[in-house]
């Protein structure tokens, strides 16, 4: 399976675990690594997402136990054990994730027994045994979420009905993240539901322990998070629903809420209540702008959930012609593929768009570049304006990573975020 | 190829030398096999470097002057100690200090500082470059 890609689009298994612990409030990721793996993991995905960093710990401010050649020789527990008392004294946080490198992974390195005498000490010390070469930071956010499920979420025997846990949106994987939460949790709290997002609102370690309590698991990505809500289902009796791809626009965001409604048996009549108010918020804006964008023949360059996304907004609710989409992250298994091609091949009247799964760059560009149709919108990351740039076509920055632009709560999905997105391909023009 | 490795001991059983206070160093041989036998104890004794017959306020302003404790040698010093194991592929002592061991790296000769016995430590180094060399 080995072979060369050009320009991947995020890091390794560190990389998504770092990307999760820097947005969780108060957590401290500890890495037992060769140096510059902080530096690496945090340029990877938060270096790339839209200039927002974790303020907490990230990059060089992680404590790292930075082995080197006499670590690999001897075992390198004892400089472990060092750096994380370190990292115990110097920063204050809630919790703390012992990481493992490439380096600690090959070795073998028996992080477990470390953590454990923190932990009979009283400090919360975690740690994850997957190794950085394990995967990508996809599989880091599967892994996290394992750990969380296996050493830091507390059982719960009560249930509360109106508690929620969302997942699928992976923090500076995903570089609207913290706004898509925002507005999830917006239009949620509408139906007086209670949303943990883990990742807004300040949420630590603590609402992590108590997220057993939830009614619902609602799995906001065509594939990830497969094993992790199995998991959780079996360990804290918690269901779960997948939400294909993420929305926007008023379709597919009252399509999402009248899902969740009824997974939870929710009153119909306030769920439609709240679509109606939020759909008339949105058309309202619409009707006052209407075709000042011109009838574009789009292609999409991004990662499962945003493509779905942006295809089906603009073809279902603004009605462009889809002619190319591409998944340009790697995605392994063929029941994953057929949910994506499912979800973006039914369209409401438009002709189905080309799909592809490259996550090489190179490929990605060629097969923009040799796209019989005319494309004259791409919505596509950074790496794909190069070739936007060369057929002289419509572009928008809109999928990891995005180097251009500077994003804090800005986001495209939900209900107002399709106006955002809406005036974002006007701005482009 | 064989190669050589300095060991800083004092008993000949466990590694217990800085590098800035060993006077002298075992030198152990590595054969094709990855076998190990002693081969010699080496004298690296070095006197004291000019600038080091200062005052000591003197000493810590002059240039190139090294504190190390246990034998204080400038940078000189250090160097015509460095070149002393020139010869071998790496050095274990309990502690190297930080120029020694720009010295060495500049010579491409690993440093382990580690306080074990010798026959633990050596039999752990010749196991990694055995599966370092197989890589080649």
């Amino acid at each position: 399976m080995s072979e060369i890609m050009e320009n991947p689009k995020g890091g390794c298994v560190l990389a998504g675990i770092n990307s999760v612990l820097s947005a969780i409030h108060r957590t401290c990721p500890v890495y037992h690594s060769g140096p510059g793996c902080c530096m690496q993991t945090t340029a990877a995905d938060q270096g790339q997402s839209g200039h927002k960093h974790s303020c907490f710990v990230s990059g060089v401010s992680i404590p790292s136990s930075n082995m080197l050649e006499k670590e690999v020789v001897f075992g390198g527990v004892n400089k472990l054990r060092t750096t994380i008392q370190g990292a115990v004294d110097i920063i204050d946080a809630d919790a703390y994730f012992v990481l493992t490198g490439c380096t600690a992974g090959i070795i073998g390195d028996d992080i477990v027994s470390v953590t454990n005498e923190f932990k009979t000490k009283g400090v919360p010390v975690y740690a994850i045994e997957t190794p950085g070469f394990a995967g990508d930071s996809s599989l880091g956010y599967e892994a996290i979420w394992n750990t969380f499920i296996d050493q830091v979420i507390e059982p719960s025997e009560e249930k509360d009905d109106k508690l929620v846990n969302i997942f699928g949106i992976v923090p500076y994987h995903d570089p609207f993240w913290s706004g898509t939460l925002e507005e999830i949790d917006r239009i949620l709290s509408k139906l007086g539901l209670k949303v943990n997002t883990f990742f807004t609102k300040k949420q630590g370690i603590e609402t992590i322990k108590n997220s057993s309590k939830a009614a619902l698991n609602i799995i906001i990505n065509p594939w990830l998070f497969k094993g992790p809500a199995k998991k959780f289902e079996n360990k804290f009796n918690v269901p779960s629903i997948r939400f294909p791809g993420l929305f926007i626009g008023a379709t597919d965001t009252s399509e999402f809420v009248r899902e969740v409604g009824k997974a939870l048996n929710l009153d119909s009549e306030l769920v439609e209540k709240v679509i109606r108010e939020e759909e008339e918020y949105v058309y309202n804006y619409l009707a006052q702008a209407i075709g000042v964008v011109s009838w574009k023949r789009f292609a999409v360059v991004a990662d499962a959930n945003n493509a779905v996304a942006f295809t089906r907004y603009l073809a279902n609710d603004y009605s462009f012609t889809p002619v190319l989409v591409i998944i340009s992250e790697p995605i392994y298994r063929q029941e994953d593929k057929e949910r994506i091609i499912k979800r973006i091949e039914n369209l409401e009247y438009a002709n189905p768009p080309k799909i592809l799964f490259l996550s090489d760059q190179y490929e990605i560009n060629e097969a923009i570049r040799n796209e019989e149709k005319e494309i004259t919108l791409l919505v596509g990351s950074s790496n794909d304006r190069e070739v936007a740039l060369e057929k002289d076509i419509q572009f928008i920055n809109g999928a990891f990573p995005v180097n251009e632009r500077l994003i804090f709560n800005r986001t495209y999905a939900g209900y107002k975020g399709s106006l955002t997105f809406t005036e974002d391909i006007y701005d482009n023009l | 190829m064989g190669f050589r490795i300095a060991v800083g001991t004092s008993d000949g059983v466990n590694i217990n030398l800085k590098f800035g206070e060993a006077k002298t160093v075992t030198i152990y041989e590595v054969d094709d096999d990855y076998n190990y036998k002693l081969l010699e104890t080496r004298n690296v004794n070095i006197e004291n470097g000019e600038n080091c017959n200062k005052e000591p306020e003197e000493k810590c302003s002059s240039s190139g002057c090294n504190s190390n404790r246990g034998g204080c040698g400038g940078a000189g010093a250090i160097s015509e100690k460095v070149q002393l194991l020139s010869d071998c592929r790496c050095v274990i002592f309990t502690k190297v200090g930080f120029q020694a061991m720009k010295q060495f790296e500049k010579k491409a000769i690993s440093v382990f500082d580690i306080d074990i016995e010798i026959d633990k430590a050596l039999e752990k180094i010749i196991a990694y470059y055995k599966k370092v060399n197989g890589k080649r």
